[in-house]
């Protein structure tokens, strides 16, 4: 069922991949620059907001020993690729795909902003870029989800 | 259907009579097919995995957080106090230096520990030992402010160091402080551990209790902190070098070295 296609209903005028595969390049841009800026072992810039230095060395910036963020480069990859393959392909599970890795995301981007704010004390608003990109992914692909025709719709009443 | 079908309607009404009785038939069994069970569709197993996949990382994370460290597992410094630097409270270096170099520093800032412990071991060798340079700490104890702690973990640490400095330890203080940071508000520097920090570094605990007990290196600690802000002072580290403000510290040593050997040219 999943690798049925059902043609994407648009939204906002456009087929809805594009719009994840935008959002998924801005994860993948904020991310990106994280990731260059803590693995060559500076901290990340924030302007006149302040709290990305306190966040960037803190040791809840590691998972496995590796930057946060390079995890967020990882999953928006993977997200743009299935954005992409879904917009060439409308193939259904492409879209649930792209759902429910960005669900995961949320999940650990609730956990790290909890952090931020109640246990370091201090926001990086490059990390709450990424993780309101991300939220927005995964209400836009549950969104397009339930406007979505499902695979079987179209199909008539089985005789018996 | 064959014409000699006894059962076979008669005329075209009774034949299209048994179609619509045989099409409300077959939407009736339809209607009454149990419907796939919800949890079954495909939405609803990415949904289940996703969560389950996202409970696991989040449990992951929660039961590998940092513990907040104990008197037990103190680091040594990595560097010492040359012998035969002079040293004058939180001073070092001699007073005829051409180049004074204001470190406004706060214990807890992680930028602040990274001038410490990278740069700071061959500024002194370098500069200090030779005559060139005078470092002189200040409060910049901005960090613990924000802190839901019940204590201020900026404050207190650099009211210890104050002690130490009492005791002529002010140096050796700062660099055990620096070398058991463990982040920013997560009570590395809770009293007991504080005291055992200072026990490490080789003070007196007795005098060391009671000289913060007394609250005055505290309301001091305070004090120079907001002298600094109303000086200009908002990020730590900022060096001001010969009355030249630096706000924060170059990674490389190089690029400190030629910071400071331009600032003892110009003072020649």
């Amino acid at each position: 069922m999943i690798t049925r296609r059902v043609a994407a209903r648009p939204l906002l005028g456009v087929h809805p991949a594009i719009i994840l595969a935008v959002l998924d390049v801005i994860g993948l841009l904020v991310a990106g620059y994280l990731s260059v800026v803590e693995l060559s072992g500076g901290v990340p810039t924030c302007g006149i907001i302040s709290g990305c230095e306190e966040v960037a060395k803190s040791q809840y910036n590691n998972f496995l020993g590796i930057p946060v963020a390079v995890f967020g480069v990882l999953l928006s990859v993977v997200l743009l690729s299935l954005a992409l393959a879904w917009w060439k392909t409308d193939i259904y599970g492409l879209l649930l795909g792209h759902y429910a890795l960005s669900l995961v995301g949320v999940f650990f981007d609730g956990w790290f902003l909890y952090v931020q704010v109640f246990v370091i004390e201090a926001v990086c608003i490059w990390c709450v870029t990424y993780e309101v990109s991300l939220l927005l992914r995964f209400l836009i692909a549950l969104v397009v989800y339930l406007r979505q025709p499902r695979p079987g719709d179209a199909d008539p009443p089985a005789a018996d | 259907m064959s014409r000699s079908d006894p059962a076979a309607p008669a005329t075209r009404q009774d034949r299209r009579k048994l179609e619509l009785e045989q099409r409300r038939e077959q939407r009736r069994v339809a209607r009454e097919r149990p419907a796939p069970s919800p949890l079954r569709s495909p939405m609803a197993m990415f949904t289940g995995a996703a969560l389950l996949v996202g409970v696991l990382i989040v449990a992951f994370m929660w039961f590998t957080r940092p513990a907040a460290p104990t008197v037990n597992d103190l680091a040594p410094p990595a560097d010492e106090i040359p012998a035969g630097v002079v040293i004058d409270g939180r001073t070092m270096g001699s007073a005829a230096a051409k180049v004074t170099v204001e470190i406004w520093s706060d214990f807890q800032c992680p930028a602040c520990r990274a001038f410490a412990t990278d740069l700071e071991p061959r500024t002194i060798t370098d500069y200090v030992v030779t005559g060139k340079v005078r470092l002189v700490y200040r409060d910049a104890a901005f960090q613990g402010q924000k802190s839901s702690s019940p204590y201020d973990e900026s404050v207190e640490p650099a009211a210890a160091a104050r002690c130490a400095a009492d005791q002529g330890l002010f140096w050796q203080m700062h660099n055990w402080l620096f070398a058991n940071w463990n982040g920013e508000n997560e009570g590395a520097f809770a009293a007991p551990r504080l005291s055992a920090i200072a026990t490490a570094a080789g003070l007196d605990l007795a005098t060391y209790d009671s000289c913060m007990a007394a609250g005055d290196k505290q309301t001091a600690v305070t004090n120079e902190t907001n002298q600094g802000v109303a000086a200009g002072i908002s990020s730590t580290p900022t060096l001001i070098i010969n009355g030249q403000a630096l706000v924060g510290a170059p990674r490389a040593y190089a690029d400190w070295a030629s910071i400071l050997d331009q600032a003892y040219a110009a003072a020649n």
